[in-house]
């Protein structure tokens, strides 16, 4: 199931909030909070035995696992030795499960390519949001071998890993940063109103931006390469690059917006990416919970940037071609976070004083040409697509600079690429006249109202409703 | 005690995932290949000379199931009543609807065999030796030459 689908937004929300919200049952807090997780619970595994009923078994046997891992990890935490070595098996069997249901048919072929081999390999489906909440166990394992008392009871610990909001696409919620939350939180009427507000911008954003202009990227995506000029594959892929940002930022929004409605607080997921003048910067804007995911429980532990410049090099080499694994199985993924990474070394070792100098609006130009180019990557169906693909955008394809083609994208996609660059810059959040606007309190009902009335016409009258971050 | 319990806990979880992976292993799931490539890679390597494209109500008539309930079909067949080659590709999600569009492939295989068998060696020897897979969502049928290496491309495929 997914937010933007009428099934959620008429059935399953209304019933999971009248279900989840009213207090008149409980006799006292502990009980409230009790109850409602048991709540959320179930209905986050009818939320994700919607679309993959078998693969609740999967995430169930997960979750035990842990459950007893972290109680053991707690259990051997006078002894160092001991507390490591199950840690070291708990992510063992993490990773395992996750390797084999992502990896296993990549790591098949990959062999089956280099060595010209035919070994045949019934690779399973990818269960949805296994990579989300795989993280979210591994964090809660390290958070408890690191200290943090460990979950005595098994419905706050499943609550925490299953909870429907952030389950298949994050943002990746780290467990200390939710523990309290799970013994003690409040829904309160402006929490949901704001909850509320959240998810319909959210929705928004999806349904209205990412869905308009991601139509663009697919049909210029089927013209072939043979057929897209150099000024297409550039409106193509600025489509894409407006697609794929306003459909994970919108679903980060709507699940953080799903969160307050259900007493949680969510942090940021995204943070106007796309007006970074730097790499660096793009990264601490895009994806951010993957990002602190990373750094706290990889980049960090390998010893961090307080390491000799080599092993430091290493350390980032390493964070980004797991960030781009992660995403998904792949040379192309894999290729995209090596890119990142190669970049981040660059800019860290060689253009640290250099990008200083360089006027902002170049500096913001440049950082979106590459992050544009990573999108390529991301997005190809092979290594060699995207080759090809970026050989067009720079004019060293074999078809023609500018076609009639062109100039039908430019013309029937133009005037959405501007208003939707513009909010991706972030120019209307920081327009006076739109601050101003935005206190009107009417007028901001009426706006989200009109937001949530177009979002319901277009998912009744269009059919075309992917959403990119599902495959991770 | 409790850490008995603990670490029985942790072994039946590693026993249950592993129970776990060993029958999805044995499921078959639908290949993501796209019809046309597919497609594209069987018909290279079948005899398809002087064979026509024919549309989804000839494949209706010929072999007695509604092909438009099919995501994706290619069928091709010969003019001359002599010529028994066919090849006919099918991809669907249903994997019940592709059960009973192999069942009445083989009731016509079974048949046409029948009506050649006696006059026309080669080619009941012909049909005797066809291809008929149903795998991850796709069936391949070919009657014709090189079957082992139009059955080849299409497992490798999926």
């Amino acid at each position: 199931m997914v937010f933007s689908s009428a099934a959620f937004l008429f059935a399953f929300l209304p019933v999971t909030l009248l279900l989840y919200c009213p207090r008149l049952f409980y006799k006292n807090r502990k009980r409230e909070i009790a109850k409602k997780n048991l709540v959320l619970l179930i209905a986050s595994l009818v939320f994700y035995a919607w679309g993959e009923p078998i693969y609740v078994l999967l995430m169930a046997l997960s979750i035990l696992f842990n459950y007893f891992i972290g109680l053991d990890i707690e259990m051997h935490k006078d002894s160092p030795k001991s507390k490591k070595l199950i840690l070291a098996f708990g992510i063992l069997f993490n990773v395992s499960a996750l390797g084999f249901f992502k990896y296993s048919g990549f790591v098949t072929e990959s062999i089956n390519s280099l060595f010209s081999l035919s070994l045949e390999f019934n690779a399973p489906e990818l269960p949805i949001g296994i990579s989300f909440y795989t993280f979210q166990i591994i964090s809660y394992i390290v958070d408890v071998y690191r200290g943090t008392p460990a979950q005595k009871r098994l419905v706050p610990f499943a609550t925490y890993v299953t909870m429907y909001p952030q389950l298949i696409a994050g943002p990746i919620v780290q467990y200390g940063d939710i523990e309290k939350q799970l013994n003690d939180r409040t829904v309160t009427r402006e929490k949901l109103a704001a909850g509320i507000l959240i998810f319909i911008k959210g929705m928004g954003k999806k349904v209205l931006f990412a869905n308009t202009i991601g139509a663009f990227y697919t049909e210029i995506s089927a013209l072939g390469l043979d057929r897209i000029s150099t000024v297409t594959a550039w409106v193509g892929i600025i489509c894409y690059t407006l697609q794929i940002y306003f459909d994970f930022s919108g679903y980060s929004d709507m699940a953080i917006g799903l969160g307050k409605m259900l007493g949680f607080d969510f942090s940021l997921n995204f943070n106007l990416p796309y007006r970074a003048k730097s790499i660096t910067e793009f990264w601490r804007r895009w994806h951010i919970s993957l990002g602190n995911w990373f750094r706290d429980y990889v980049y960090i532990p390998l010893g961090g940037n307080r390491v000799k410049p080599l092993r430091h090099i290493l350390n980032i080499l390493i964070v980004w071609t797991l960030t781009g694994l992660w995403h998904g199985a792949a040379w192309n993924f894999v290729a995209w976070g090596g890119l990142y990474g190669i970049l981040l070394i660059v800019e860290k070792y060689l253009l640290k004083n250099v990008l200083e100098k360089i006027p902002s609006f170049i500096r913001h130009a440049g950082t979106m040409v590459v992050v544009m180019v990573g999108w390529v990557l991301f997005s190809a169906e092979s290594f060699t697509a995207a080759a090809e693909y970026i050989r067009i955008m720079f004019g060293m394809g074999e078809t023609a600079f500018y076609d009639s083609t062109a100039t039908y994208y430019l013309s029937s996609a133009g005037l959405s690429i501007i208003v939707m660059s513009l909010s991706a810059f972030g120019f209307f959040v920081n327009m006076p006249r739109v601050k101003k606007f935005r206190l009107n309190v009417a007028a901001m009902a009426a706006g989200y109202t009109l937001v949530f009335l177009l979002c319901v016409i277009y998912l009744i009258s269009e059919t075309y409703n992917p959403f990119l971050y599902f495959r991770f | 005690m409790k850490k008995f319990f603990l670490r029985l806990g942790e072994a039946l979880c590693v026993l249950a995932l592993a129970a776990f992976i060993i029958f999805v292993s044995s499921q078959d799931k639908i290949s993501t290949t796209p019809f046309k490539e597919l497609a594209k890679a069987v018909a290279s390597e079948c005899d398809l000379k002087e064979l026509k494209k024919r549309d989804k109500l000839e494949l209706k008539d010929k072999l007695s199931f509604d092909a438009a309930a099919f995501d994706n079909v290619i069928y091709y067949s010969s003019d001359s009543v002599m010529d028994v080659r066919e090849l006919l590709i099918i991809f669907s999600e249903d994997k019940q609807s592709l059960k009973n569009a192999e069942e009445k492939i083989a009731a016509y295989v079974s048949e046409k065999q029948q009506l050649f068998e006696d006059y026309a060696p080669k080619e009941s020897e012909l049909i005797s030796s066809h291809v008929l897979i149903n795998k991850k969502g796709y069936i391949l049928f070919y009657i014709g030459q090189d079957k082992e290496k139009a059955a080849s491309a299409f497992s490798q495929k999926l």
